[in-house]
């Protein structure tokens, strides 16, 4: 990857990588120590990754220092599901996007990471196995899982509205 | 079937309740017992663990088929909003939901259930972004080729090794028995020599060009000056006799010599070029000395052992400087 080829990159998914890592993470500073750590780390690779390869590689290395990160402040939800029973009542809701990313804040990290790798980045089960380091099928289990409880828990919010 | 006996009793009390043994063989088992009474509570044993099917709960045989249905349809549902079902389980999904109005309302939530990605910029792309290291031709180029042009030419013109250090050619004018000068001019003091320094390869004849430069020795040296104009013209200048108030043990020199020789020439002070006898600079300036000073003076050639030029040369300028060794 030539010079060039890398700030394309920059231009072309520093705002996803963003995005992606904030929604997980949901602290700005953090957020942005994550992506210039990544593309520093790119930076020093670039000889080795190819441009059309950049893109997964990024994600790759950010999910992986975000990881590092939730596990030295010990915040990783060791959940293995989601809990419907912490939907709060006290909101008016108006926008489902706002609750679904409230739904979402809930579910596990791993849950939540690949169901925002699949929506928002248009991943396939393989790629994200190959970001998070899971299996394909365990993708998929992790995937199923979320949809549904996101289901639950929106269709909770219908009713109660 | 073999006869019954205390060892193998159980086979046949067990095969009686199940109704596997014949007339023969059930006469038989009655007569064992009436024989053995102390294994007639076991004989009525083996008849209650026979089982009878009291439940009469049936399973739900849909879940057994493959494709959707309705224990299985949430898979089916994500599957679908997924993108992972095949055209024909889409078509079974299909007809699920079309079955059933609520499973429409429950396919209707999950579709809802994928995110609309939200518009994050991230500021500092700037910082991220990699500069080629481009070097500002026009701010380095143009020095750097005028520093390499000037070290080239000084280093071709270095090779001059031999013009130093070497001693001072000098014409040497002395003013006898006379210590202070006043002039109307200038007032200046004039206790020791005038140096002329000459060319190095000029030994014998003195002539303008020969001349390098003309300068007075301290403590108070007198240096003349006279216009650049004179030897290129032959007119003879006004001679300006000047007192240097700051000098060191070095000589005083000024940088174009070579043009203020001619200045001994100097019509005010000699008289017209036409009224010398000569135009031999150096003698010219013996006669004016003596003209200002009104005393005689003699001009020797000396060789000034205790002084070294240092310096060297480019092209036609020479940096150097004489000093006392």
């Amino acid at each position: 990857m030539t010079r060039i080829e890398y700030n394309k990159a920059v231009e072309l998914h520093a705002d996803n990588l963003y995005r992606f890592i904030l929604k997980n993470i949901h602290d700005v500073e953090k957020t942005k120590d994550i992506v210039q750590d990544t593309f520093l780390k790119i930076w020093d690779k670039r000889h080795d990754v190819a441009f059309e390869k950049v893109k997964p590689y990024m994600f790759t290395t950010a999910y992986r220092t975000m990881i590092d990160l939730l596990r030295r402040e010990k915040k990783q939800s060791r959940m293995e599901e989601a809990d419907l029973n912490k939907l709060t009542t006290t909101h008016q809701y108006s926008d489902l996007q706002v609750i679904l990313h409230e739904a979402l804040d809930q579910l596990p990290e791993i849950q939540k990471a690949v169901v925002l790798l699949r929506d928002y980045e248009g991943y396939n089960y393989t790629e994200i196995g190959e970001i998070t380091g899971l299996t394909e099928s365990q993708v998929k289990v992790y995937i199923y899982r979320a949809r549904k409880f996101l289901q639950k828990y929106i269709g909770n919010i219908e009713v109660l509205i | 079937m073999s006869t019954i006996n205390r060892h193998n009793y159980e086979e046949f009390f067990l095969d009686y309740h199940e109704g596997n043994l014949t007339g023969e063989q059930k006469a038989m088992v009655i007569l064992f017992i009436e024989s053995n009474e102390d294994l007639l509570d076991e004989f009525y044993t083996f008849k209650e663990m026979t089982l009878e099917i009291t439940d009469t709960s049936t399973i739900e045989k849909s879940s057994l088929y493959n494709g959707p249905h309705s224990s299985n349809r949430e898979d089916y549902f994500i599957g679908w909003i997924e993108g992972d079902l095949t055209s024909e389980e889409k078509v079974q999904t299909q007809e699920l939901v079309n079955a059933n109005a609520s499973f429409s309302k429950e396919l209707e939530l999950f579709q809802k259930t994928k995110l609309t990605p939200t518009a994050e910029v991230y500021a500092d792309k700037q910082n991220l972004r990699k500069s080629a290291r481009v070097i500002p031709l026009l701010k380095y180029a143009v020095p750097a080729a005028a520093a390499v042009t000037f070290f080239i030419f000084l280093s071709n013109n270095l090779t001059h090794r031999n013009y130093f250090p070497q001693p001072l050619e000098v014409a040497e004018i002395k003013l006898l028995n006379l210590d202070t000068i006043n002039t109307s001019k200038t007032e200046f003091k004039l206790n020791r020599s005038v140096l002329v320094e000459l060319k190095p390869a000029v030994q014998k004849k003195i002539s303008l060009k020969s001349i390098r430069r003309v300068f007075l020795s301290p403590p108070e040296p007198i240096v003349i000056e006279a216009a650049r104009t004179i030897r290129e013209t032959g007119k003879m200048p006004e001679i300006q006799l000047k007192q240097v108030d700051e000098l060191t043990d070095e000589v005083a020199e000024l940088p174009t010599i070579l043009d203020k020789v001619i200045q001994t020439a100097d019509e005010k002070l000699f008289g017209t070029s036409e009224n010398l006898s000569t135009a031999d600079p150096i003698e010219l300036l013996v006669k004016g000395i003596e003209r200002v000073t009104k005393r005689e003076a003699e001009i020797t050639r000396v060789t000034l052992e205790d002084r070294k030029k240092t310096g060297f040369k480019i092209g036609k300028f020479e940096f150097s400087r004489s000093k006392r060794i």
